[in-house]
């Protein structure tokens, strides 16, 4: 009886299991191959254009491949010593976004967090943003930096006066000033959602030892988010050189100079980019290097960021 | 109960993930229906959709008995038209049919094997005709529609001009045409240290334009870039009138002015000869001390020398004063506050600078610097209709193509006319989807696509399309016949009768130094009017370098042209020592 009981249990745990399996797998294995096409694929694809050189065929149709040995990284790297503003540009949008944008973030978020006055309204304000279409969003702030900015200040001064986004002097602000407000709402919505998985006898226990709000903030809140914050910094850091901060839905292929970023560079460059070099764009095969050479600076950087932020940062005992 | 409810969104979840499936390749052309289906891409600037949608409705009624496909009778299209459409997409979308406006070699797209071999169509006779759509192909630049191999792998679809527009009606109101002769206003032009004749008030006769006669639709306008500069100077100074207005959002449209100026400053040997490298340019060897304009003295007077020209010295070509012309003028009218400030507007886009230029009823504006395709797309904005509603009228807005001068100072006198000759800058081009050879079954909507377009370079169609948009096809030798020219708005008429009695340099040339490097040697919005600065940054046009990077039309200038130690490192393959 005990055996045949054992049978059935078993039997009953396997079928249990295949069915976790095949829900498991159903749910997986669409995400999963688009992670093959998307990433695997295409980063193969473009290890391997990196070191190809594509030129005219006479006569027939098609082209030749050479192999381009570091031809196409040497001018990669030509195009990032020429680009010093432009790396300068990716690290402080990356330092002012990322490290500041995420700090007010955790402020606003311990602040609704808290339910203190005016948290409602705060939480609609930051999260509407994510709501609108971000295209629309960029129409909007463009039309009211530029021409309706322009037309009020040049009533008031008597003189004309130029955009928010269109003056050189105050282009980074601005630009900074939008993308800290199109981050706002995901990162306040994502912390204060950690926030809320805060044990409540925790910060009971906190307040029964006298905490007040800034100990309980410092010594309870962030040791019990920090994971959290660890993967935004994390993935701003991965995104120091595809970030193109909304210069393209701003400016389009017209971004001033001065603002222009890797993120930015690459995305204008593969538009218009082809596999023979035009002379006007690069070519595929150098962007494929430059991204090549970007990955390795921002691999180990991630990765050691990673872990001194895990090694050194508070945690939760 | 809760366990229903997850089934049921687990299901719907799973459902969700699926539909992106959807979105897959769906070029297995015909639908499931009665009729054969083909999907047509169409870029939905420049000259719009009308023209196909008509084109469609008749290709339709001709073709209503016709079986593609088995048990299919007819063909239905389904039409993506939008400024965004390119054929970036062609491997994996499932279109048949683009009508684009590439901004990059459609030959080399074609030399990938992405366009479909449509030799046969394009070398046989037209039905009811005797000549073959190849015979409608200026010879010239029948190579631009072809690969490697010799074959054809696209079709020419429209060819649009750069081009400065003029308010008529504003002209008219403050008479701002230089008269004939000593007649007329007199003002002294500071900037050219000259005294200029307007008509201004006066009951004065027009000076005799480029053609060198009068009443013809270019009279009073400027035959001399001093006279440009003082027409500008007059309506900026004496009417108050602003006289160039552009897009800010777009303000790399600027080159359609410095496109315009160049080709007509510089005649069509010397223009051309960028492309063909045989003729004789006045090319800039270096810069004076002394101003090119006498009362501008900053803006530097080029030192010139005439030469003959190679593809060993092609840069010359590129370097001709034609182009510095362009280049000085657009610095002086930045400096002299000519151009529009809302164009330093960002969010001040290509239809709010149609607006302005059309309603033209708060900042006076005297000339819209854009192509010739923007009359279309401001009818598609109905700007014209507002126009008449704001102004209580039924009466069409009158504008004009500004004619552009043809020398530095030597005006035409009567019956010495100069040509002015016109540059293209867009192109458009026809093609079919390559990938539709490799799926079997496809043979149907391939003739259907090919059926098509043979028919849409009929005689009777080319007239259409040029009725419904107001421009020609790239490169083809067709006549715009009278009953067309009747059907156009009076500016698309003033374009086409310009085209009639001018040469047009195309932007093309059977050589392997172009052919090889044809966006390195175009001139237009998005090409060749970027001053590099290093190997990351240009500037979208020498007016944002001027404004921007405090660069001055010398600097620009050299920027964009070739030395000849840089001519020769790039380009000496290409040429026997």
């Amino acid at each position: 009886m005990d055996e045949s009981n054992n049978k059935i249990g078993t039997r009953r745990v396997n079928y249990r299991r295949k069915k976790q399996i095949v829900f498991f797998t159903s749910l997986v294995v669409l995400p999963l191959f688009q992670f093959c096409i998307f990433y695997i694929y295409v980063n193969i694809n473009s290890f391997i254009l990196a070191f190809q050189e594509y030129s005219w065929k006479e006569g027939v149709l098609g082209l030749n491949v050479e192999f381009a040995r570091f031809k196409n990284f040497s001018e990669a790297f030509g195009i990032m010593k020429a680009g010093g503003n432009m790396l300068l540009n990716s690290f402080w949008m990356f330092i002012l976004s990322t490290v500041f944008g995420l700090t007010l973030a955790l402020f606003f978020s311990y602040y609704i967090y808290k339910k203190n006055p005016c948290s409602g309204l705060f939480r609609v304000i930051l999260f509407m943003p994510q709501i609108v279409s971000s295209v629309v969003f960029a129409v909007l702030y463009n039309a009211l930096t530029s021409g309706v900015y322009s037309t009020i200040m040049t009533e008031i001064k008597g003189e004309y006066v130029l955009g928010l986004i269109d003056n050189p002097d105050t282009q980074f602000g601005t630009l900074l000033f939008y993308n800290l407000w199109i981050g706002f709402g995901v990162n306040v919505l994502m912390f204060c959602g950690s926030m809320s998985g805060i044990d409540e006898s925790l910060v009971e226990s906190a307040h029964l030892d006298g905490a007040n709000l800034i100990q309980e903030f410092f010594h309870v809140t962030i040791p019990m988010i920090w994971p959290t914050f660890v993967s935004f910094f994390i993935v701003g850091v991965t995104g120091i050189f595809t970030n193109q901060m909304h210069l393209h839905t701003l400016f389009g292929d017209g971004a001033p100079s001065n603002l222009m970023t890797f993120g930015y560079y690459l995305y204008k460059e593969a538009g218009h980019a082809e596999l023979i070099s035009t002379g006007v764009h690069q070519n595929i095969s150098v962007l494929s290097a430059l991204g090549l050479i970007l990955t390795a600076i921002v691999m180990p950087l991630t990765l050691g960021l990673r872990w001194a932020l895990n090694k050194y940062g508070p945690s939760v005992d | 109960m809760k366990k229903v409810a997850g089934k049921v969104l687990t299901a719907a979840l799973a459902l969700t993930f699926t539909l992106g499936a959807v979105g897959c390749d769906q070029l297995g052309g015909g639908s499931d229906g009665d009729v054969t289906y083909i999907s047509v891409a169409n870029f939905g600037g420049g000259v719009g959709r009308e023209w196909l949608d008509n084109a469609i409705e008749r290709f339709q009624n001709k073709v209503k008995d016709v079986s593609y496909e088995a048990g299919k009778t007819g063909v239905e299209f389904d039409i993506t038209s939008a400024t965004n459409v390119t054929y970036e997409d062609i491997k994996t979308s499932g279109d048949h049919l683009y009508f684009v406006q590439p901004s990059d070699s459609v030959r080399l797209k074609a030399q990938q094997g992405l366009f479909l071999d449509i030799t046969d169509i394009v070398t046989e006779k037209i039905d009811g005709e005797n000549v073959s759509i190849e015979d409608k192909i200026v010879e010239d630049y029948r190579y631009a529609f072809k690969a490697s191999d010799g074959k054809y792998y696209s079709l020419p679809h429209y060819e649009l001009y750069a081009a400065v527009s003029y308010d008529m009606d504003m002209f008219d109101k403050y008479g701002i045409y230089l008269a004939d002769g000593t007649d007329g206003e007199k003002y002294n032009c500071s900037l050219i240290q000259q005294n200029v004749y307007f008509v201004g008030n006066t009951q004065a006769k027009k000076s005799c334009g480029n053609d060198g006669k009068y009443g013809t639709m270019d009279d009073g306008l400027p035959t001399t870039l001093f006279e440009f500069v003082a027409l500008c100077d007059y309506m900026k100074e004496n009417c108050g009138v602003t006289p160039f207005v552009v897009a800010g959002s777009h303000i790399d449209y600027t080159a359609h002015l410095l496109d315009a100026l160049w080709a007509a400053m510089s005649g069509y040997e010397s223009r051309a000869s960028v492309y063909s490298f045989d003729g004789t340019v006045e090319a800039v060897k270096g810069f004076s001390n002394q101003g090119l304009f006498p009362g501008e003295s900053s803006i530097k007077a080029p030192i010139t020398e005439t030469v003959d020209v190679t593809m060993k010295t092609g840069y010359d070509a590129v370097n001709q004063a034609g182009r510095y012309y362009a280049a000085a003028f657009l610095e002086l009218a930045e400096k002299r506050g000519w151009v529009d400030k809302r164009s330093t507007q960002n969010s001040f886009t290509h239809k709010d600078a149609m607006r302005a230029f059309i309603l033209n009823n708060d900042t006076k504006v005297g000339m819209h610097i854009e192509g010739t395709y923007w009359y279309n797309e401001a009818k598609s904005y109905d700007l014209f209709s507002e126009y008449q509603a704001v102004n209580a009228t039924d009466k069409m807005k009158r504008i004009g193509w500004m004619h552009m001068p043809t020398s530095l100072n030597t005006p035409v006198t009567e019956n010495n006319g100069r040509e002015e000759i016109m540059v293209v800058n867009h192109t458009g081009y026809a093609v079919i989807n390559g990938n539709l050879a490799a799926k079997p079954g496809q043979e149907g909507v391939i003739k259907a696509c090919k059926d098509f377009l043979k028919f849409l370079y009929t005689e009777k169609e080319l007239q259409e399309f040029t009725a419904t948009t107001g421009v020609v096809k790239l490169a083809m030798n067709y006549k715009v016949e009278d009953a067309t020219l009747g059907r156009l708005a009076d500016y698309q008429q003033s374009v086409m009768s310009l085209r009639n009695n001018n040469r047009v340099v195309r932007q093309l040339a059977e050589n392997d130094l172009i052919v090889n490097n044809k966006t390195a040697f175009t001139w237009s919005p998005a090409y060749g009017w970027r001053p590099k600065v290093d190997a990351v940054y240009d500037y979208d046009n020498f007016i944002v370098a001027y404004r921007e990077g405090g660069l001055t039309a010398q600097e620009c200038f050299e920027l964009t042209g070739y030395t000849a130690e840089g001519w020769a490192s790039r380009f000496s393959k290409y040429f026997a020592n």
